[in-house]
């Protein structure tokens, strides 16, 4: 007596195959293109999609969750000052107070609700992929991104003549932390300046990260600590609220930039 | 500076009190103020507008101006921030009350000065802003943040109240014994510590603080002085964020020659010295 169905290896080759060549097809053409799987890239793409929002995330890495696994120092416990802890209850993660402001949790708990909440939401992920470039078209604007696979950055230069591929989208989400990627990139180009982040102010980063969040170049939005590299602001410490905060903020962004481009 | 007719539209409503809340996240500290403030001015009507009202000309143009008036150093004479489309869109949202410019640096002056142009024929004689409003001293070569830039109209800074007026010297000495950079999250321990003894955001003593800066900008626009030197007079001004504490939260008075200017204010409406 066996416990599974039947399934040849050529049909499970050809089912992952032909699941993926789908997905990639609806990746050419999205309404969002978020760069970066971390908790403001999730969050974003999880409040979009739940708009009815197209949205894609790009993940360097095989996991999504960026930091929010680890709080700080190797350790698993994360921590949101209020009022972020309100997004912990929408998503159903539970939490312990730590003093009347701040509040813990644990990081695998709350980093797979998020992701879960992300997906179970529509959010199509791509993971294993690395942004490359910008498609960009009339008065420099963001309209799409180019990727490849991440091991093709890790093998020697005389074996990786592997082209990437292009995506377009109405709007493209930097969440790619510290490293600002796509901002560096128009940066590059010399079409934006970037001061680079301040020394670490928690009490006042967190604040200054969500106000700043939102559109920085025509086509594109930035959310989480590129913000703080974008703008010059203090670097982020190990404390989540503004990510989840700022993620939220620049859907609310996006989708005011999605109302303006539909009309 | 503003011309003296401009500068006449603006006070004229001395008699009354017009106030502009820049953010929107202001106004209930803001009308805390108010309400503190009508119980010394009373029968004086005062008014908080919720924005600047009409906003006169393109958004993005004004956006740009305030772009201009962004420190990038506090210790380099009009060393601007950078202008990118990042900052102007970041300014037209705060504009547009979406997002907040707290402890964003500006040049107090010129950041004056563009609020008289865009408040031009309101009669409002005191804005709130977020913004942190910076000026430049000859004495050490610096920029210094500042609560109130007096003016038409003055300027009062919500971030000000928290950064400029200094906390107790031992608590920076603290701070540097602890982290020689200066920076961190002992920030944190130390506010514990040292809790009360200055204003944190938040702070639930800010609408008693705010309301003797609202006094100070309607002595500013009645007779052109704002303050006294008697220290526990609201209109002392405060350097150290104990004596503004005690100026505006434990004494929280006027002292006799000032509270009687302030009756004459409120009576004979117009201004004493200079109309």
């Amino acid at each position: 007596m066996v416990i599974f169905e039947k399934a040849s290896e050529s049909a499970v080759t050809k089912a992952i195959v032909s699941q993926f060549s789908r997905d990639m097809e609806d990746f050419a053409n999205m309404d969002v293109i978020i760069i970066g799987g971390g908790p403001s890239g999730l969050m974003a793409a999880r409040d979009l999609a739940l708009k009815g929002v197209k949205v894609l995330v790009v993940e360097r890495n095989n996991y999504l969750g960026g930091g929010f696994w680890i709080g700080g120092f190797l350790m698993n416990t994360i921590t949101v000052r209020a009022p972020a802890q309100k997004v912990l209850d929408e998503l159903d993660i539970k939490y312990n107070a730590f003093s009347k402001s701040l509040y813990c949790t644990p990081g695998p708990l709350a980093c797979s609700k998020l992701i879960a909440a992300a997906c179970e939401a529509g959010v199509k992920m791509l993971n294993m992929a690395q942004f490359d470039d910008l498609v960009m078209r009339e008065k420099n604007r963001v309209v799409g991104v180019v990727i490849n696979w991440t091991p093709v950055s890790a093998l020697p230069r005389q074996i990786t003549c592997v082209d990437p591929v292009a995506f377009e989208s109405k709007l493209v989400i930097d969440a790619t932390g510290h490293d600002a990627m796509v901002v560096r990139k128009l940066e590059e180009r010399g079409l934006i300046k970037v001061p680079g982040f301040g020394a670490m102010w928690v009490e006042q980063s967190e604040d200054a990260v969500v106000e700043h969040s939102g559109l920085c170049h025509p086509g594109l939005i930035v959310i989480g600590m590129a913000v703080s590299t974008t703008f010059g602001l203090p670097r982020m410490g190990p404390t989540f609220g503004a990510m989840l905060l700022s993620g939220r903020k620049g859907a609310q962004v996006a989708l005011q930039e999605l109302k303006k481009k539909s009309k | 500076m503003p011309s003296k007719s401009s500068r006449r539209n603006l006070s004229e409503a001395c008699n009354s009190l017009r106030i502009v809340c820049e953010s929107p996240a202001n106004l209930a500290t803001l009308k805390d103020a108010v309400a503190q403030l009508e119980e010394l001015t009373d029968p004086m009507p005062i008014v908080v507008l919720k924005g600047i009202p009409k906003l006169k000309g393109d958004i993005d143009e004004i956006a740009g101006s305030f772009v201009t008036l962004r420190l990038a150093n506090a210790n380099k004479r009009d060393e601007r921030a950078i202008d990118s489309f990042a900052i102007r869109e970041f300014e037209r949202r705060v504009i547009e009350g979406s997002s907040r410019a707290r402890g964003v640096p500006y040049e107090g002056v010129g950041l004056m000065k563009l609020y008289h142009r865009l408040l031009l024929g309101s009669s409002s004689s005191v804005i709130v802003t977020d913004r942190l409003v910076m000026t430049w001293s000859d004495d050490d070569l610096r920029y210094h943040a500042r609560v109130a830039v007096f003016g038409f109209p003055s300027v009062i800074s919500m971030s000000g109240l928290v950064e400029a007026p200094a906390r107790p010297k031992e608590y920076y000495l603290a701070k540097q014994a602890i982290d020689p950079k200066g920076r961190g999250i002992s920030e944190a321990s130390l506010a514990e510590e040292f809790s009360g003894r200055f204003l944190e955001s938040d702070d639930e003593r800010t609408p008693t603080v705010l309301k003797g800066y609202l006094l100070q900008c309607l002595f500013y626009a009645n007779t052109l002085e704002p303050f006294c030197k008697k220290k526990d007079c609201m209109l002392y001004n405060a350097h150290w964020q104990e004596e503004m504490l005690h100026a505006q939260v434990e004494s929280g008075k006027l002292c006799r020659k000032h509270a009687v200017i302030l009756k004459k204010i409120i009576l004979e409406g117009s201004n004493p010295v200079l109309f």
